[in-house]
């Protein structure tokens, strides 16, 4: 009977062990040490020779290269520190335990009997050379890419014999900013916009031969060529497009634009791309690789706040592209409106994980038989955002909504309630309403709503005490002797939610400053250092705000790289030492600023 | 009575596991051994045909424990064998120092704190340290489930020497 039983079955389930045969695989077992590592004990430092190849019984390893990038994670039954001890060089990578680990470390002379085996061998090599493509960031070494595979469509060519105004038209037509001239076979010359500028700057005839305004020989690169070499030759002559050559055969022609498109996740390009689809799965398509765009943001170092500036952006970029497409399906308008989000994505503080909040501003004119039309468009739009991943917002602050979308008139009677006789209701819509932003449609709307906001709310005391009294009662989570009180039960037990009890607390405490001043801003941070100036202190909380960002972001961008629906839950556990005392620092300025509120509005006396 | 009817073995250097290491044996206990042999899936004619005598496990035990400390959950049971096998065969009473992963994880959930009632049991303990489930039921997979338990708690309780192991436990 075999006494290794149980580890004997738990590698022949797995490759590379399920290549060799019960008695190798046994054989190999007997060899095996086990060993338990507590989380966060670094198992093998980049640059260290390993002493063992381990293999994960239980547990996670995680994977980070020589610069601190986020390779990849290990989980149950995956091998590591071969490849160093196959090919005698120090680790690449640091495999650090996320969590307690159980692990089988296997010698150095085991390992090289291992791959004595050919299948064996390979596997382990091929797996390298998986890893190796694996590791090039999203977009990586993008100058690598040959020219051919820059090639999107084939030439548009035009003969020599062609007039100017006949090349133009042609250019117009294929909305390109260059066109290739020919005789016969050969390429003879190139049009570009910049030409035809010179040609309506001096008069010239459109009717005039199209080889007099041309450049001639244009200079060319060949389809084996490589992007670094296209950007290399349009700085060098200080050109634009560039022929792309197969021999004398002429393939097709890159530009400066397909130089930045080739960029894939930048977040310019992602902006691009929804503005140039054309129906919602294509949207839905483009929007999923916002999750990769800010992996690789937090991976170059970004702060929180510009990556959620991203991100916002990005959204805005969406929804605008969505009113677009609405208003082609339902027509024009019948009056002006204004389409404005709320909450999050209104201060430019939009994470992953939101759901969609926004409202309609209509034109005073706007009649309620037009209500069918906007109400047609805030139904499309809602859905297609779901579609892209936004789900509907549970408070229904949708301008699918009646409530929410109306004439700016009516919003004008409705802040007035809300500011003059304050209900919980009212404080409760505060949250989500005074966090506003125009996003599509006539700006000015929601410009004469906010400033009679902004100029009502100074003197609403009552209604500021009470929303002082709101933004207390949210529970930072530290308790007793500093330690994070942590869900008891349920799907996110032993995690806390970093947005309800550490970020909320901080954007409720500056809107309060901002409507206590009459302040603009919509940004958290925008309306802290606005109200600095009026004497508020608030360092600390922009560090802590910007603190707890990062790290709901750092969370998200690791729960997406492990294929994980992202959320705001976090297990205090999976934090280093370093960061679980900045975050019950972070949380300890926030329960300060919300007693400094208390001090500052009474809110001891009210209710 | 009871009877030990498997006996299953893995050695601990420091704080590592050399799974090869493992061993199980049978012992014939020389009775019947009626329920308890379903249980674990033994029948008498098999312990009849490859069961060591009590003596033979008696000195394949303590040849493996020569220089080692007994490692065991809820030793109580282990050493309560040994010492009445040795006493029954010998006529002598021994002391046999233990290192006890209940102690160790009742120590490291806590003294003084309530637990459920099966908090300390090797399975429960193992679940909190995130170590795997073993499908097996027999002596070795419960000597290496033991094992294993043991450096998770080591780490837990940041044990250094086998010294301290013994005191705590």
């Amino acid at each position: 009977m075999s006494e290794l039983a149980e580890i004997t079955q738990f590698l022949a389930a797995r490759e590379p062990w399920s290549l060799l045969s019960p008695g190798q695989i046994s054989a190999f077992a007997q060899r095996a040490v086990g060993q338990y590592v507590r989380r966060g004990t670094v198992v093998l430092a980049a640059g260290a020779a390993p002493t063992a190849m381990y293999v994960v019984r239980s547990g996670a390893i995680e994977i980070v290269d020589a610069d601190g990038n986020l390779v990849d994670h290990d989980e149950q039954g995956a091998c590591f520190g071969q490849s160093s001890i196959i090919e005698e060089r120090p680790s690449r990578f640091t495999f650090t335990a996320i969590e307690d680990s159980l692990l089988w470390g296997f010698s150095p002379e085991t390992v090289r009997e291992l791959v004595a085996t050919p299948e064996i061998r390979r596997y382990f090599t091929e797996a390298r050379l998986a890893d190796a493509t694996r590791h090039v960031p999203d977009g990586g070494p993008v100058l690598q890419v040959p020219v051919a595979d820059m090639v999107t469509r084939a030439p548009v060519t035009i003969t020599a014999d062609a007039t100017v105004g006949q090349a133009a038209a042609v250019m117009d037509e294929n909305r390109i900013s260059a066109i290739l001239v020919t005789e016969g076979d050969a390429l003879v010359g190139i049009l570009t916009d910049r030409d035809l500028r010179r040609v309506v700057a001096h008069d010239v005839s459109p009717s005039s031969p199209l080889v007099e305004a041309m450049s001639r020989d244009p200079f060319r690169i060949s389809h084996d060529a490589l992007a670094l070499d296209v950007l290399l030759s349009l700085v060098q002559h200080k050109i634009h497009h560039l022929p792309v050559m197969d021999g004398d055969a002429l393939v097709g022609m890159v530009t400066s634009g397909d130089l930045m498109r080739l960029e894939r996740s930048s977040p310019l390009y992602v902006v691009g791309d929804l503005a140039r689809q054309d129906d919602v799965a294509g949207l839905a398509r483009v929007m999923a690789r916002v999750p990769k765009l800010v992996g690789r943001l937090l991976r170059q170092d970004a702060t929180a706040e510009d990556i959620s500036r991203i991100v916002s952006r990005t959204t805005e970029a969406l929804w605008q592209r969505l009113l677009d497409m609405a208003q082609a399906e339902l027509g024009a308008p019948p009056v002006p409106y204004c389409w404005v989000a709320l909450g999050s994505l209104a201060r430019n503080e939009q994470a992953l994980a939101s759901d969609q909040d926004h409202a309609l501003i209509l034109a005073d004119d706007a009649l309620p038989e037009h209500d069918a039309y906007f109400s047609a468009m805030a139904e499309y739009v809602t859905a297609a955002l779901v579609e892209c991943g936004f789900p509907r917002c549970k408070g229904e602050a949708m301008a699918t909504n009646p409530q929410w979308r109306k004439p700016l008139a009516a919003w004008q009677r409705e802040f007035s309630t809300w500011l003059s006789a304050p209900t919980s209701e009212a404080v409760l819509n505060s949250s989500i309403f005074f966090d506003m932003r125009p996003i599509h449609g006539d700006h000015t709307l929601f410009t004469a709503l906010q400033q009679r906001v902004l100029r009502t709310a100074p003197q609403s005391s009552r209604f500021l005490g009470h929303l002082a009294k709101h933004a207390n009662d949210a529970e930072v989570p530290i308790g007793f002797l500093r330690g994070f009180v942590v869900e008891k039960k349920g799907e996110h037990r032993d995690r806390l939610d970093i947005k309800l009890g550490g970020i909320n607390p901080i954007v409720d405490v500056a809107r309060i400053y901002a409507l206590r001043w009459g302040l603009p801003q919509v940004s958290t941070r925008g309306r802290l250092l606005a109200a600095a100036e009026h004497g508020a202190e608030v360092g600390n909380l922009l560090d802590a705000h910007e603190f707890l960002g990062y790290t709901r972001l750092q969370h998200q961008g690791s729960q997406v790289a492990r294929g994980e629906a992202p959320h705001n839950y976090i297990d205090p556990e999976t934090l280093s030492e370093f960061d679980r005392r900045h975050l019950r620092d972070a949380f300890s300025i926030v329960a300060k600023a919300q007693s400094a509120l208390t001090v500052a509005f009474q809110t001891q006396f009210i209710s | 009575m009871d009877h030990v009817i498997s006996v299953g073995m893995v050695d601990v250097d420091g704080f590592r596991i050399p799974l090869g290491t493992a061993t199980n044996f049978l012992v014939d206990p020389g009775v019947g051994v009626g329920q308890s042999a379903i249980i674990h899936q033994l029948t008498d004619d098999e312990l009849l045909a490859k069961g060591a005598t009590p003596e033979e496990a008696l000195d394949r035990v303590f040849g493996r424990l020569a220089g080692r400390i007994l490692l065991a959950h809820h030793a109580a049971i282990e050493v309560g064998f040994l010492a009445a096998a040795v006493k029954r065969l010998y006529g002598i009473t021994i002391e046999i120092p233990v290192v006890d992963t209940l102690g160790l994880g009742h120590r490291a959930l806590g003294f003084g704190e309530d637990h459920p009632r099966d908090a300390l049991r090797l399975w429960k303990l193992r679940v909190r340290a995130g170590l795997p489930s073993y499908k097996g039921h027999d002596a070795v997979v419960d000597a290496l489930a033991c094992a294993e338990l043991y450096l998770a708690l080591a780490q837990e309780l940041d044990l250094t020497t086998l010294g301290q192991a013994i005191r705590l436990s």
